[in-house]
């Protein structure tokens, strides 16, 4: 056929270069098999339930849970639950938890304060064999979701939200 | 787990019939491929339009207003004779097709691994609001700030007395998946590659595809990035289609999609009207199925935020405010002046034909003077916007992206070097993704933080906006290369 060895000649860098961006693929710090882990149906349903007919501001909602959940400070839950290098390196600013010092602790930034609920959460949940979620946002609304969304027995907040609810 | 295969499949019979009655000479096969999203586009302005309309959402109003829906459609049918024209149509693939579609939907209900973010729950409570409080002040406030195609089609659930409809990103995955392959088949037929070259092609972007862990992760997520792409996929295939094939019937679906892309995202109606600037504002395709098509997309988008700035008023909002509703109804207004106005041989000549430098010159400029407003903050973004993207301190997206970006620089040089013809409309689909990125930067200047470096960021999300395209771009330019090296031999060997 005409032009056939043309064009295995020309596609095999790409068809080289697709093998090279598979091995990149699989080559993960987190297992695909994360994926597979369903979903209760009813994981939402509290959220739902108590979220529908008007918007409240986040401490009053969180105060609802206040009482019915137990509320630990990021620090005891990193003491608690020993989080494995493996996990740190998911995301770059997931190293500033390895630089938290003794409580209380004080988080000034948003973001990192996010990630310390997110990396916190992520490893009480792996410890537990649950799904593994992924979470961001601001850290009261984080306050706002968490509890709902993941059924935790732990909420874990920097002392600094800690000290401002209600 | 019932009423979400009724539901579905509802709004796939819905989507298949309104759209066998406009497609024109689309292929049927491709209308049995994407019913469902213009089924679920079909329901989120049937959610609009009851919502503007201050009728509550409830199972008798939605039922019935798809019942009218069906019945209109049903009426253009018997009316047009359409069957015997789908009849003489290929239409037993067609049919497998669908047969497959009611399959996936059935099978995939089985399963619930959604993956959940606070975005995912903050809409999902919107979805919620939508049935129980309509339009009031706290939902407009939300619609302001993550858009109202995902609450609207998951406020369906709360219909049938679920909380969320854990098969629908699932499904939108799926339907991807055969519409990139329908599209890409009848892209490489139109060029001329022969079939098992197309195989091979499709194979090969298939298996980069299916083997990266953030592409997984978005037929589970729910959230809007991945479907807010699908729908632009969707709208540049047509247009594409209707600019090479000489079918301008391509360009009516393409329209309808791009609603569809901006109703999934606040930001994205910025992109579309650029987009379709770009695609509709040349005359490559008659001036009036571009007039038709840019009215197809303008008045519901133009409506439903025309409604948002009339109620947004001192609202507390997050991402939109009424000035920036007023922006993007100029933009929009803006946009059909364009088009109407694209048929004056002057304009043409001395406007239009330069847009895409125009254009993307533009942006530049805009870029270098936010970049001096706001130095440190878009360096920053534009950084780890790379870092989202390459497999160095980021992970998620694998090798996927440095895939599509060394083998189209490939392409690229291999054309230039040995000087052979572009791609049809190729600077389309170069400034198409240049734009994007460009006001993907753009827009950072609008947020506290830059991106970081993070699965969850905004901008690493968005990039599942524009990658479908750039591996569909990749797919044509595959097949054109190899077409043209064909065409170059069988002149050297005369």
């Amino acid at each position: 056929m005409p032009g056939r060895n043309l064009h295995w000649g020309f596609s095999l860098p790409i068809i080289i270069m697709a093998m090279v961006a598979v091995a990149l693929n699989i080559n993960t710090p987190i297992s695909f098999s994360e994926l597979h882990k369903p979903l209760p149906d009813d994981t939402l349903r509290t959220l739902a339930n108590s979220y529908t007919t008007s918007r409240v501001s986040a401490p009053h909602y969180f105060k609802d849970f206040y009482t019915a959940q137990t509320l630990i400070t990021t620090q005891a839950a990193l003491d608690a639950v020993p989080i494995s290098a493996n996990t740190l390196t998911r995301d770059s600013r997931l190293e500033a938890v390895q630089l938290i010092p003794q409580p209380p602790v004080v988080i000034a930034e948003t973001a990192t304060c996010e990630a310390l609920v997110a990396q916190a959460l992520a490893a009480l949940r792996l410890r537990d064999g649950g799904t593994l979620y992924f979470l961001t946002g601001d850290a009261v609304d984080m306050a706002v979701v968490l509890l709902p969304l993941c059924r935790a027995d732990y909420i874990v907040l920097p002392q600094t939200q800690l000290e401002s609810l209600p | 787990m019932i009423a979400q295969i009724l539901f579905f499949s509802l709004l796939y019979v819905v989507g298949l019939l309104v759209a066998t009655a406009v497609k024109g000479r689309v292929p049927l096969m491709f209308i049995a491929i994407t019913g469902f999203l213009w089924g679920s586009l079909i329901w989120v302005l049937l959610v609009i339009c009851l919502l503007i309309l201050g009728v509550p959402l409830t199972a008798t109003s939605t039922g019935l207003g798809l019942l009218l829906l069906t019945g209109a459609a049903l009426v253009w049918h018997i009316r047009r004779g359409s069957w015997q024209h789908i009849a003489g149509q290929a239409w037993r693939g067609s049919a497998g097709i669908a047969g497959l579609m009611f399959i996936i939907i059935v099978v995939i209900a089985q399963f619930n691994n959604s993956i959940v973010s606070p975005d995912s729950t903050y809409m999902l409570q919107t979805a919620s609001q939508l049935i129980s409080d309509g339009l009031a002040d706290h939902v407009v406030a939300d619609l302001s700030s993550r858009s109202i195609f995902l609450p609207a089609m998951h406020s369906a659930a709360n219909l049938f007395g679920m909380d969320y409809f854990y098969s629908l990103q699932p499904l939108y995955f799926s339907i991807f998946c055969l519409t990139f392959v329908y599209l890409a088949v009848m892209a490489m037929a139109h060029i001329g590659v022969s079939r098992p070259w197309q195989s091979i092609i499709l194979l090969t972007v298939g298996i980069v595809w299916f083997s990266s862990y953030f592409v997984i992760y978005q037929a589970l997520y729910i959230h809007t990035n991945f479907n807010s792409g699908l729908y632009l996929l969707v709208g540049i295939g047509c247009f594409w289609l209707a600019h090479t094939t000489t079918q301008q019937d391509w360009l009516l679906l393409g329209a309808a999609a791009m609603i569809g892309f901006t109703l999934w995202r606040v930001e994205a109606p910025l992109f579309a009207v650029l987009f379709l600037g770009i695609w509709f504002a040349g005359n490559q395709v008659p001036y009036r199925s571009r007039w038709q098509s840019i009215m197809v997309y303008s008045v519901p988008v133009f409506i439903w935020y025309a409604v948002l700035w009339l109620r947004l008023g001192s609202l507390e909002t997050v991402h939109l405010d009424p000035m920036r509703v007023v922006l993007i109804l100029l933009a929009i207004a803006g946009l059909n002046g364009v088009v109407f106005f694209s048929n004056r041989a002057w304009l043409y000549r001395w406007l239009l034909r330069f847009r895409l430098v125009l254009l993307v010159a533009g942006l530049t400029l805009v870029l270098l003077v936010l970049v001096y407003l706001k130095g440190w903050h878009m360096w920053e973004s534009f950084l780890n916007l790379i870092d989202d993207m390459l497999p160095l301190r980021g992970w998620w997206w694998g090798g996927i992206w440095l895939f599509a970006g060394v083998s189209l620089a490939y392409l690229l040089l291999n054309q230039l070097l040995r000087r052979r013809p572009f791609l049809p409309l190729e600077f389309y689909f170069l400034t198409t993704t240049l734009v994007f990125y460009q006001m993907m930067l753009a827009l950072v200047f609008l947020r506290r933080n830059p991106y970081y470096v993070g699965l969850q960021d905004s901008g690493n999300r968005m990039l599942a906006h524009i990658l479908p395209l750039i591996l569909f771009y990749l797919v044509l330019k595959w097949a054109w290369t190899l077409k043209q090296a064909n065409a170059a031999e069988r002149t050297t060997s005369q």
